[in-house]
């Protein structure tokens, strides 16, 4: 069993509106893990996220950051956040920079940074995305796709342990969405442990280490993805639907023998 | 045209001379702009366009194009001082003001000199390197912040604008000018409570990311040259200076 950075035990929350958002979720992020968070729209993940990294305080339950209940003042926050940084999903939501690296400072500098310091974090994590040259650039040039890219940098420029990221790739063309899954690939080779929230049931198949179901704010199913993506009752409860890839190869008869199929690749490799 | 004047500046050749640098530049004869007579007005425009065109390389069309923009306004303003007004037994006379030509063209070359220094700093210094640099003038950071916001959000709600425009004209309700009043009254509507949501939404952004009443100032990355400034300085005196000496000039 690998060690639990982050522990949310029946956590409940209710928007001031009165609409219940979470009631009795239960999730543990194992470290250095890649973890995928299943639902269909409004079945709580970004509620689920704005309460993993303290935005939100649950109405009940609570949440332990490495085995802590974790607190709410302001140092304690500034400690979860450093810890477990949230790319929003709409970049426009996070982006308050004018340019590329005022932005991506933004948050080292708040951390206590040095100026100059801040800046040399910035221009490197730039270097390691693939986005130099993009530090003067104004943000409101950018593309969807580069916004959604410095939006991210703005996070991991804080360098934290874990990195949660609502619907990474909402909104790509495939060519951006590569560049975001072979970078999330990297952080996470680096140590990182990355949660995510998709709609792209194939890529989630593919990607992910461990998969979550979420339906009407409570976790319906838990594990290691081959495992929480076959179960099709659970899925079909949720709104949601099995990996394409994983249809297919049921439909082929492929599932019996050898290794899962979970890429493209590998269908087609065993397709011949 | 201001859009492209914003998108223009970050391109600029001059984009990584100091803020500091380029506003002396500019402020400084916007200064001198304000009271020195007809040759130094006539010597400020001369120097300004000549460093915008040559130093900085702000194309011709471009300048002249943002130049022209005042002018005519300043033209407008300008002629009203060649007209005299007289009431002379009971009729009213609309005359020519032989002695309103000076004063007339040295509010035009004043008002032009003035502009073209605002203009030479806007094209050379984006809104986004020279706003957070007014906290170095002690400039309250809660000022600041909301220039900056101010101007971040511009951005992504002209982009809403037009997205709700073309949706509204997708759907015929800009046909009649009833239909496109109704039209209007709703965007409007839906525009301020999207404002109000982004702005909630944005304060969950920034503080997922340890924000602390204050956005972080982060120094331009150059440090101004200190020959620069003096060499800007004296030809600010050197200005004053000439302006002064040809007080009386021309003589009428």
């Amino acid at each position: 069993m690998s060690e639990c950075i982050l522990e949310a035990r029946d956590l409940h929350y209710c928007y001031p509106c009165g609409k219940v958002a979470l009631s009795g979720l239960n999730l543990r992020i194992n470290a250095n893990r890649k973890l995928a968070v299943l639902g269909a729209n409004g079945s709580g993940k970004t509620t689920l996220f704005l309460c993993l990294n303290g935005t939100y305080k649950p109405t009940a339950g609570s949440l332990l950051l490495n085995g802590q209940p974790a607190g709410y003042s302001r140092t304690d926050l500034l400690a979860w956040r450093k810890q477990v940084g949230l790319v929003f999903q709409d970049p426009d939501d996070q982006i308050v920079g004018g340019t590329v690296i005022q932005d991506i400072a933004f948050g080292p500098l708040n951390l206590g940074n040095a100026p100059a310091k801040a800046r040399q974090i910035a221009l490197a994590t730039m270097e390691q995305i693939g986005i130099p040259g993009f530090a003067d650039r104004p943000a409101h040039e950018l593309s969807h796709g580069e916004r959604k890219i410095v939006a991210m940098a703005g996070i991991l420029a804080m360098k934290p342990k874990v990195v949660i990221l609502d619907e990474p790739t909402a909104g790509l063309d495939p060519v951006w969405t590569a560049r975001v899954i072979e970078l999330l690939n990297a952080i996470h080779q680096a140590g990182t442990t990355v949660v995510l929230s998709t709609h792209n049931m194939d890529f989630a198949y593919e990607w992910a280490d461990e998969a979550v179901i979420l339906s009407h704010g409570t976790t319906q199913c838990i594990g290691p993805v081959g495992e929480v993506l076959t179960q099709d009752e659970a899925l079909k409860h949720a709104n949601l639907q099995p990996p394409l890839l994983l249809l297919a190869a049921r439909s082929l008869g492929l599932t019996r023998e050898g290794t899962p199929i979970r890429s493209r690749q590998q269908l087609m490799e065993r397709l011949g | 045209m201001v859009h492209l004047m914003d998108c223009y500046a970050y391109t600029s050749r001059w984009r990584h001379r100091h803020p500091a640098e380029k506003a002396l530049f500019a402020g400084g004869l916007l200064l001198l702009s304000f009271f020195l007579p007809l040759a130094g007005l006539l010597l400020i425009l001369l120097a300004v366009s000549f460093v915008a065109l040559l130093g900085a390389r702000i194309p011709g069309a471009l300048y002249g194009r943002v130049l022209a923009i005042p002018l005519v306004f300043i033209l407008i303003g300008a002629s009203s001082l060649l007209v005299s007004l007289s009431f002379q037994s009971g009729h009213l006379h609309l005359g020519f003001a032989p002695s309103g030509i000076l004063p007339a063209i040295t509010l035009l070359a004043r008002a032009m000199a003035a502009a073209s220094c605002l203009i030479f700093f806007s094209l050379t210094t984006p809104t986004a390197d020279w706003m957070p640099q007014l906290r170095k003038l002690h400039v309250p950071a809660v000022v600041v912040d909301l220039m900056m916001m101010t101007y971040r959000l511009l951005f992504v709600f002209a982009e809403r604008l037009s997205t709700l425009q073309q949706a509204q004209a997708a759907r015929l309700g800009t046909l009649t000018l009833r239909s496109r009043i109704r039209t209007t009254g709703l965007i409007g509507a839906t525009l301020f409570i999207r404002s109000l949501d982004r702005a909630k939404r944005i304060e969950l952004g920034m503080e997922s990311r340890c924000y602390n009443d204050a956005i972080p100032f982060l120094p331009f990355e150059r440090k101004p040259s200190i020959p620069v400034l003096v060499g800007i300085f004296l030809l600010c005196l050197a200005m004053a200076g000439i302006g002064f000496l040809t007080k009386g000039w021309p003589h009428v």
